[in-house]
């Protein structure tokens, strides 16, 4: 909803005035450099933290979603846009992306509450299985069918059969970084807000599983690498199996101190995200699987589940903003100018598949129809886990997997924008937001 | 020490040291005393850094430089944030006079003994030989207001009015520090190689002064009252961010430029502007980071270093009791200040390390190293000291008056 005149256009003025101190800066200090520089990276950080925050202002007075704004001002601020912040001022900041992850990954085990999801578990496991079984099978064999008449994979079979298949489970990926960060922002409780959490995050975790498979199905395909698949599916369940020891760990620790202190629960959450990162980063393991293990610990085995809650919200903006401008100033403009088509392809078969496979599942789950019919707009956004396959793939199948993972970048950023968009609408016609709900209640 | 634990680090310490620093009520009365303000925070920061286990390194520390500017930003707006003009007119004049003439005169006589002591000891050239001692000298002049806050409780209401006269002087003595400071970097630009260059010097004072009022225009538009308590952090720290950045880019001091801001802000908020209680509800930590800091920042200079620091602690201690002394009869403030006042000022405190830090993120190099030192030095020890000598001038006050009745 458009609110007065001035009040919509106080964001374009901040923006103005944003926007004439950093160009006056850069004009005066000779401009920006092409490396690193410490002091780059200070204002790029200032310039990405208000910048961001207004554009998002901007949507959120149009009924888009706060982070569709990050996105587009991470874009807006790139070197395909304003240029007003280059790639080596940000190299630094992406520590921030890993410290967002875990705080995500925090909030989605604590919307987790296994007692309150017990009575619902058989719909939420039907709707999280509709979409694996609907959209997997789908992408697969329609990506198999593009990438063997277009050629672009090339013409050995047991490539274009695999990249069929990695691109396949990457469509069955969702966000729980766009989900949470949606919840959090309109603070929509109810239904459709808990199917969107809860589903998501199992429809992760299988995932994680499905990915595990297919690479190492790939690998004995393609035969990339000497240890063959056993060495990739071997190096992904240890990987998760620690990270999930170490996160029950982590999760006590957490309830121990949210038990005995009361004050400064927002910095505590944010310190606990950056010792996560650092051991992750020490023991290569997954901040994600890490940080949803203890999220569902302190939600599960202790009563600080609404504190820990409350925290997290208080602590995790700034945070977002930075994580969300800084995904949309990596994207290629000039990648996605080559790769649109494939890509539009690829979002539309998939919000198809997905709203389907949902529909059924929670038809056979016992869900109520109205519940599944907005829910599924949630499932719609890609973003971190997405992502990290992208980097994966391209890692472990050079030359091809570098291709399948720019269409992956590609199609993310459709989703990215289109994601949020589609969940907030539904939403709010679930009636789950709160300031919406407020503004029902008052009319 | 990988960045993210340095972080870490870092701001546990703070956290931490904040519950702790400044409770010690327990403690016996000269334990207390001397470890009153925290001061022991700077030999954590150099067990750290490279004078001490090397944990952090000099590359680490240069890759710091973001989070230290962001640090001296918040440092100079919560300064500026107290410069309410109506405030200030409330003030006796005669006080008013007393405090900017013991600065003055106690940042000249610093000023002239380091010049002359690094002009003969060292070969920094003219621009690290002036900026230095313009910048010791700064950190020089100003007094602590929180080591007399601490001390003022344990006092009878009787001497309250003689500390409110001193928490006044040791508040408004940083201003025109901060000021100097700030002029010192425009017109020994960084940029350009550190020469003097009063060209690019008042441009860049002019361009400092612009974007200040543009940056303080930029958030008091921000109409943050509509705004969840998550979304005002987020502001506030964009914008911190973003004065620090300015700063660092254009090689200009984020305590100058921050403290502008921080007036305008001051002069245009109301009292109960929430903005307020978020900058002062962070003082301590910043307080005890800049400390840890400090001590990171203190790189081996030579033996020569402590030599020259004694000598500008002595000059300090003698420029503030001097200038109080003659202040106090030229100026006559409102009731009167103890002729032996100085010894109530010599705390330094954190914005004199500030300064310091400032200094060397800008102007990395022998000289500002050397200053640091210096200056870093001379806080520690000063820290140490002011209690016992604000005690002491608080007592024979207090005699006195006994024996005046």
């Amino acid at each position: 909803m458009i609110g007065s005149a001035s009040e919509t256009a106080r964001p374009f003025v901040l923006i103005g005035i944003l926007l004439a101190v950093t160009s006056l800066a850069h004009h005066l200090g000779g401009g920006l450099s092409h490396e690193f520089q410490p002091e780059e990276s200070a204002l790029a950080l200032g310039f990405l933290l208000l910048f961001a925050f207004l554009v998002g202002q901007i949507v959120r007075n149009f009924g888009a979603p706060m982070i569709t704004g990050f996105l587009l001002a991470g874009i807006l601020a790139g070197p395909h846009g304003l240029g007003m912040v280059n790639t080596a001022a940000v190299e630094p900041l992406r520590l921030v992306n890993l410290l967002a992850l875990s705080l995500i990954a925090f909030a989605a085990g604590g919307a987790m509450k296994i007692s309150r999801f017990r009575t619902r578990a058989r719909s939420l496991v039907g709707m999280a299985l509709g979409q694996v079984a609907l959209v997997l099978p789908l992408a697969f064999l329609s990506f198999l069918l593009v990438f063997g008449l277009t050629g672009i994979m090339g013409s050995e079979p047991a490539v274009v059969v695999s990249a069929a298949l990695l691109f396949g489970v990457f469509c069955v990926t969702n966000s729980p970084a766009e989900a949470i960060a949606v919840l959090s922002e309109t603070r929509a409780k109810g239904p459709v807000a808990e199917a969107i959490i809860g589903v998501t995050v199992l429809v992760d975790l299988l995932v994680i599983f499905l990915f595990g498979v297919a690479g190492a199905v790939a690998h004995t395909l393609t035969g990339a690498d000497d240890a063959g698949g056993s060495g990739f599916v071997g190096g992904f369940l240890y990987e998760q199996g620690v990270s999930f020891l170490v996160g029950g760990l982590a999760g006590m620790a957490m309830i121990t101190y949210l038990s005995r202190f009361q004050k400064n629960v927002p910095l505590f959450l944010l310190g606990v995200a950056m010792v996560i990162v650092a051991i992750c980063q020490k023991m290569d393991i997954s901040p994600m699987m890490m940080a949803i293990t203890a999220g569902l610990v302190v939600e599960n085995a202790s009563e600080e589940g609404e504190r820990f809650m409350v925290g997290l919200h208080h602590s995790s903006l700034p945070v977002f903003v930075i994580f969300f401008s800084l995904s949309g100033h990596k994207v290629d403009l000039s990648v996605m100018a080559e790769l649109w088509p494939l890509a539009l392809l690829a979002v539309v078969l998939r919000v198809a598949a997905v709203r389907q496979g949902t529909l059924w599942g929670a038809r056979w789950g016992g869900e109520e129809e109205r519940v599944a019919r907005h829910a599924w707009s949630g499932f719609v956004g890609q973003a971190g886990l997405s992502l990290g396959f992208a980097v994966m793939i391209a890692t472990e199948f050079p030359p091809w997997g570098e291709k399948i993972a720019t269409l992956i970048v590609a199609t993310i950023v459709i989703n990215e924008f289109l994601g949020p968009i589609l969940m907030k609408r539904s939403l709010v016609a679930a009636g789950e937001t709160r300031r919406e709900g407020a503004a029902d209640s008052q009319n | 020490m990988d960045m993210i634990w340095i972080v870490i680090v870092l701001f546990a310490a703070g956290y931490l040291g904040s519950r702790f620093a400044f409770a010690k009520e327990r403690l016996p009365a000269l334990l207390r005393d001397t470890f009153l303000t925290g001061w022991e925070f700077i030999f954590i920061g150099m067990a750290l850094g490279p004078l001490g286990f090397d944990l952090i390194d000099a590359e680490r520390m240069g890759q710091l430089a973001p989070v230290m500017a962001l640090g001296l930003a918040w440092a100079g707006l919560i300064f500026g944030m107290q410069m309410r003009l109506v405030d200030l007119k409330k003030v006796d004049r005669g006080l008013l006079k007393l405090t900017f003439f013991q600065m003055a005169v106690t940042g000249m006589v610093v000023f002239g003994i380091y010049l002359v002591m690094v002009a003969v000891g060292r070969s920094f050239g003219s621009s690290g030989l002036f900026a230095g001692a313009a910048v010791v000298a700064a950190a020089s002049s100003i007094s602590s207001p929180t080591t007399l806050s601490l001390i003022a409780g344990s006092y009878p209401r009787t001497s309250a009015p003689l500390f409110r006269k001193l928490l006044t002087v040791s508040t408004l003595d940083v201003g025109p520090a901060l000021v100097a400071v700030g002029l010192v970097f425009c017109l020994f630009p960084a940029g350009g190689g550190g020469a003097f260059d009063l060209d690019r010097g008042t441009t860049l004072l002019f361009f400092s002064i612009l974007i200040a009022l543009a940056l303080a225009g930029l958030f008091r538009y921000f109409e943050r009252r509509q705004l969840k308590p998550e979304e005002e952090l987020t502001v506030l720290l964009g914008f911190l961010a973003l004065i620090s950045g300015v700063a660092l880019f254009l090689k200009l001091s984020p305590l100058f430029l921050a403290l502008m801001v921080g007036v305008a802000l001051a002069n245009t908020l109301t009292r109960d502007d929430p903005v307020f209680a978020a900058l002062f509800a962070t003082e301590k930590p910043f307080y005890i980071i800049l400390l840890i800091l400090s001590g990171l920042l203190w790189a081996p200079s030579g033996g020569e270093m402590f030599a020259m620091a004694m000598a500008v602690m002595l000059a300090r201690a003698w420029a503030k009791g001097v200038s109080v002394r003659i202040g106090a009869d030229l100026f006559r403030p409102e009731g009167g200040m103890p002729r032996d006042g100085g010894l109530g000022l010599m705390a330094q405190g954190a914005l004199a390390l500030a300064i310091g830090i400032n200094y060397v993120i800008v102007y990395p190099g022998d000289a500002s190293r050397l200053a640091f030192g210096v200056i870093a030095f001379v806080v520690a020890l000063n820290e140490i000291v002011a209690p016992f000598f604000i005690r002491q001038m608080a007592n024979r006050d207090a005699a006195s008056r006994k024996g005046g009745r």
